[in-house]
């Protein structure tokens, strides 16, 4: 039989045993008189060491260099002697209610880790904190956190209430808190077909924990993760700000931080103990969505568009300025490299902290956009803006809002531009004579200075006398008055060669650098001019001619009456249609009916939409293409809803009534 | 509430209640005369009152191990030697470097004498020294 040797490879060798004796740490012998004399005092007061020490204190009999260091950072203690547990009570035992907190630290060995408070309107006195090692480890996230909430639940918050029972005589709320979706939707429904094995491995019923649940002195809430009180039990911090959160998160302080906003800001309940029982788990302000089980929008409304996400990352739809957002930052940051928009650009942000977005910069120019937080903060979404659209001029202001020229081609663009405005811009360029830094950036701002600009004002070539009534856009201008100014912008900015270098469309590009490379037919005016003549247009191509077939053919929205919308199907499919657009769908009737046109005949079907299934199989018996129409039936509004609902439809390029 | 740890004892209760409880205990203990709340079981436990930033004002009790924490200290001090400065941290955690941690950093060495690895399919070269070696 033929023997197969395998070497081991070098990148799943972690460390032999000789390397390991000789990383073993100088403080090897000692290391256990320290670290117990330290959890003895993390026990009764200090809960925030409680991790760090119980993570050294599993080597204590493998003691590497490493952890050398680790005790060496331990040492924190000597720096955070002034902190104390401080618990206050300031509401009768009436208002009083046990608050149980569980969390789980999946990658650091299942240790399911407990902090329960008592808590009130003006009280916050913690009671036990701690954690109980699992037998054996879970197999995913809410797994980990079914253990720990059973483990706090019948560890602490059940002998709790008794003893609270004996020396009161009545029954307290207990309040138990977790921040795992999963955990709290299996304990609600008291289903979990995922994890049968959960009592036989672990030896938890969660039949007895759902029942718990039921009764009426029983409330499961979820907690946001900021506001977690186990959280500094299972998560290692290294933002100071975030960590000063968390302590206060179990009633350690410094002296002077009890009257502080920062502290009742930290430990106010997130959702009123009363109306958690009807805890939604999505909810919308303001058309936005909210994080799970919160009132708290994902993004600042003023931001947030369709298709937009509240996660850690950089976005751009073709609409709007580019967003970034960012968890828990320390530092403001700057436009990250994967949006495009100019090199100069103002910055808006919004900070969410305690629930509530708030907006700390509004279109601050470079020179006074801030580096640093000085607070702890949630989550931040940074909005960068293109220089010359986001100052729009004085003159020209009631020409267009900002959202009409946000579209604009960077010839257009510049139309808007007015000198005052970009002197504003600049105001270091002027002013500051003093740092290094700002001499660097004004050499830079110099450079974009040097560039031409055309800075006047379009106003005065409109043919309407009120600013009223001009139009929104410059291409929307009478075609003599558009053709003037582009031909003015292209000499001076470059620009698309050919005829009035109005945009097609949407590009990749939609934040062109000023000065375009000469390569793509632009007219660049550093150093040497260099102009094209006009030339004239080139066909267009095999996809320009199949998207406008396209477009054409798009389907379409069209009301007929007030009541009565039509879906248009000139593009041929086989399912039936369920609306998305243009009016609130709430608005629309069940009923709908679709008039089918084939190749030979037609037909119509009268179904409700709202079925599911209805709509996702072929809606005929041969799977043949159709083309038609689907009418709704729509409840009517009065003439002022009417009125915006045909304005959007009108933005939106589609059916109007008229 | 009483509570007893070994030989000490705490007894929590309506003031006029405390005498008479403590009277009962000496009925078939000896024990020390008590003395107000302090040092107990190494921490120092203080009420006080104070005010919160809505003006609500509130009693708080306040629990301080300062002194076992600057024992520990001073123990560490000793077995690490007397000459060791201890730095200001502002958290006990040291960074955990997972997003850059050196055992992510791509492989060194040539790439064209790599190979791969059967497990984990990760191109790697056996003569190269591996990143957490360096």
């Amino acid at each position: 039989m033929p023997t197969i040797l395998i070497q081991q490879p070098q990148c799943l060798i972690s460390n032999d045993v000789s390397s390991s004796e000789s990383a073993r740490g100088a403080l090897a012998p000692h290391a256990a008189s320290v670290l117990m004399t330290l959890l003895y005092a993390a026990r009764i007061a200090r809960f925030d060491l409680l991790r760090s020490i119980n993570s050294l204190a599993r080597n204590v009999t493998k003691w590497t260099v490493e952890d050398d260091a680790k005790l060496y950072h331990l040492m924190y203690v000597n720096s955070s002697l002034s902190k104390r547990m401080v618990g206050w009570v300031g509401d009768t035992f009436d208002e009083l209610s046990l608050s149980l907190f569980a969390d789980a630290d999946f990658a650091g060995c299942s240790k399911p880790w407990s902090h329960m408070h008592i808590q009130g309107g003006h009280t916050r006195f913690p009671l036990s904190g701690g954690s109980k090692r699992q037998g054996c480890l879970s197999h995913s996230t809410p797994e980990a956190e079914i253990v720990a909430a059973d483990v706090t639940l019948r560890t602490m918050g059940l002998p709790a209430l008794s003893i609270w029972e004996t020396l009161t005589g009545k029954s307290p709320k207990l309040v138990f808190h977790d921040d795992n979706q999963g955990m709290i939707g299996v304990v609600r429904s008291g289903k979990n077909p995922t994890m049968r094995h959960l009592e036989r491995i672990h030896g938890i019923s969660i039949t007895s924990m759902h029942e718990h649940f039921k009764r009426c002195n029983y409330v499961l809430m979820h907690e946001v993760t900021s506001k977690m009180a186990a959280d500094i039990h299972t998560k290692g911090f290294k933002n100071p700000l975030a960590w000063k959160g968390a302590c206060m998160l179990i009633n350690l302080l410094d002296p002077g931080d009890l009257s502080t906003k920062g502290l009742s800001d930290m430990v106010k309940p997130t959702t009123d103990v009363d109306t958690t029982v009807r805890q939604v788990f999505q909810s919308r302000t303001n058309e936005v969505s909210n994080f799970p089980y919160t009132k708290t929008p994902i993004l600042p409304p003023e931001v947030y568009q369709k298709g937009l996400s509240a996660k850690e990352q950089a976005q751009q739809l073709p609409d709007m300025d580019p967003i970034s957002v960012v968890k828990t930052p320390v530092y403001f940051r700057k436009r990250p490299p994967g949006i495009s928009a100019a090199t100069d650009y103002l910055r808006s942000t919004w900070v969410l902290a305690h629930g509530k977005w708030e907006k700390i910069e509004d279109k601050a120019s470079t020179f006074e956009q801030q580096d640093r937080f000085d607070r702890w903060v949630e989550r931040v979404c940074f909005q960068y803006h293109h220089i010359n659209h986001a100052t729009p001029a004085p003159q020209t202001k009631p020409v267009g809002s900002p959202g009409g020229m946000r579209r604009r081609s960077p010839a257009s663009q510049a139309s808007m531009h007015d000198p005052a405005k970009s002197q504003r811009g600049y105001p270091a360029s002027q002013a500051s004579n003093g740092s290094e830094k700002n001499t660097q950036r004004d050499k830079c701002q110099g450079q974009s200075i040097q560039h031409p600009r055309l800075t006047m004002s379009i106003a005065g070539l409109y043919l309407r006398e009120t600013p009223d009534e001009h139009p929104i856009t410059v291409h929307a201008a009478p075609p003599c008055t558009a053709r003037v100014i582009n031909t003015l912008l292209r000499i001076v900015h470059g620009g698309s060669v050919g005829w009035g270098g109005l945009p097609h469309g949407y590009s990749d590009n939609l934040y062109p650098a000023e000065n375009q490379d000469p390569d793509k037919n632009r007219i660049a005016i550093r150093g040497v001019p260099k102009i094209f003549r006009d030339r004239p247009r080139k066909p267009k191509s095999r996809r320009d001619k199949k998207l406008e077939i396209k477009r054409n053919s798009a389907d379409e929205w069209v009301w007929e009456d007030e009541s009565t919308l039509i879906r248009v199907h000139n593009e041929p499919g086989r399912k039936l249609f369920v609306p998305k657009l243009p009016c609130s769908l709430k608005r629309v009737r069940d009923d709908r009916v679709t008039i089918q046109k084939f190749q030979s005949n037609s037909k119509p079907i009268k179904d409700s939409w709202r079925m599911a299934g209805n709509n996702i199989e072929s809606s005929n018996r041969r799977n043949e293409f159709w083309t038609g129409k689907t009418i709704f039936n729509v409840i009517p509004y009065n003439g002022e809803h009417l009125w915006s609902m045909s304005q959007t439809l009108k933005t939106k390029g589609h059916a109007v009534i008229q | 509430m009483l509570v007893i740890y070994v030989d000490d004892l705490k007894l929590a209760g309506p003031k006029e209640n405390l005498a008479k409880g403590w009277e009962m205990l000496r009925s078939k203990l000896k024990i020390e005369p008590e003395t107000d709340l302090g040092l107990y079981l190494g921490c120092l436990l203080s009420k006080g009152s104070s005010e919160l930033h809505d003006g609500t004002s509130v009693s708080t009790m306040t629990c301080d191990m300062e002194g076992l924490l600057k024992l520990s200290a001073e123990r560490y001090l000793e077995i690490a030697g007397k000459d060791t400065k201890l730095k200001k941290a502002s958290t006990p955690n040291l960074p955990e470097d997972t997003k850059n941690h050196k055992s992510r950093a791509p492989c060194s060495g040539d790439p064209k004498k790599s190979v791969n690895c059967p497990w984990c399919a990760h191109n790697f070269d056996p003569a190269a020294p591996m990143p957490y070696q360096q």
